[in-house]
């Protein structure tokens, strides 16, 4: 699937997505989804929640965003509003499901986590910063997105293919890579994240 | 931008595997995540205009959870919940044929079962604040009150 996904936000700074958002625009607010549900779904995945469980808490999450929108005062503040909120809402069904004596669903063998643990911490921090890289992605200019989307593809298609696809040169793809990559690192959203920061041991 | 970045023509040259490493764990953050689940959370769009204070689940019988002080010491054959919200509670019993719930206080409105975000099913609220769900909605979904000049949302409940 990577490389086919399109969004309305795309291009579009966090902080004219929230603003349009509040105002009303239904798909500004749905740019924003596209670009954040990386993080709430991964952050669910961390908590060991099985896919039931996780659409809950994503769509609670996301009821309490939409309530919460207008008092955000700094729109990149939310990516960790998100994190926190996504958190709070797993370990409170993690809560209600480790006191049930039976549960009828597929979740009960996924549902033992130990909150506090150090890595967990970690992971939830590594997961914050692939959302800052699929920001700064989102940011990006179409060509660079795409570019790149194809690039890091485990089934990378040859050179040939992807100058035919994205309408390029084959000897310009190497140069626009190496540009559209710096770009990419230099993107003032990831400017908070020290380059080279850990990320998560488990995906290595 | 260093203009360094420019001799990596090789078609080869990996000049930031971790990076590029990241990038690819980004992406497949964002293709883990089903697209219903997605839709779900454009259509959560829908509840700004509406206001909708979000009901907290405050007992639930199939985990013996009460969160706040006070006891219920009967052993019901039935399921029962609550939900809280500031407005009123909302009372739920599952039966096998039929959700009895009451509104506490009551007040007069309409209750609506959503499935991913959809009404599905719309009932009255009767004078003393109980309403009636027949069948047992299967799968999970939310109940919404509707009435009275507010609008009250459960948390997920799954009945079946």
């Amino acid at each position: 699937m990577s490389g086919a996904w399109r969004s309305a936000g795309d291009g579009v700074p966090l902080s004219q997505l929230v603003r349009r958002a509040v105002e009303g625009e239904q798909s500004a607010w749905n740019g924003i989804v596209d670009r954040f549900s990386g993080l709430v779904w991964s952050v669910c995945r961390l908590f060991r929640l099985g896919e039931a469980d996780a659409a809950d808490v994503a769509q609670t999450v996301w009821l309490r965003t939409v309530e919460h929108l207008p008092a955000l005062r700094e729109a990149d503040a939310l990516p960790g509003w998100l994190s926190t909120t996504t958190r709070h809402e797993c370990l409170r069904v993690l809560k209600q499901r480790n006191r049930q004596s039976f549960y009828p669903g597929d979740d009960v063998v996924e549902r033992t986590v130990d909150p506090d643990a150090p890595d967990l911490d970690a992971a939830i921090v590594a997961a914050e910063r692939r959302a800052a890289v699929l920001e700064a992605l989102a940011l990006l200019p179409d060509h660079c997105r795409a570019l790149i989307e194809l690039l890091v593809r485990d089934d990378r298609p040859s050179y040939a293919e992807i100058g035919a696809r994205l309408q390029m040169p084959i000897g310009s793809i190497g140069p626009t890579r190496s540009r559209c990559l710096d770009k990419l690192r230099s993107s003032p959203v990831l400017r908070g994240w020290a380059p080279g920061s850990p990320i998560d041991p488990s995906e290595y | 931008m260093s203009s360094s970045s420019y001799d990596h023509r090789s078609d080869d040259s990996e000049p930031t595997p971790a990076f590029l490493a990241e990038v690819r764990a980004a992406l497949a953050d964002q293709d883990a995540v089903p697209r219903r689940v997605v839709e779900a959370g454009y259509a959560a769009f829908a509840w700004r205009s509406i206001d909708a204070e979000l009901a907290e689940l405050l007992y639930d019988s199939a985990t013996q959870e009460l969160a706040t002080s006070g006891s219920r010491s009967d052993q019901a054959t039935v399921r029962a919940m609550t939900f809280a919200s500031e407005q009123a509670n909302i009372e739920l019993e599952v039966h096998d044929d039929a959700v009895l719930g009451q509104i506490v206080p009551a007040l007069s409105g309409d209750v609506v079962v959503i499935v991913d975000g959809e009404p599905v099913l719309r009932r009255p609220v009767d004078e003393v604040g109980v309403f009636r769900l027949q069948p047992v909605p299967t799968g999970t979904f939310r109940l919404r009150f509707e009435g009275a000049g507010t609008t009250i949302l459960t948390g997920p409940i799954t009945a079946g």
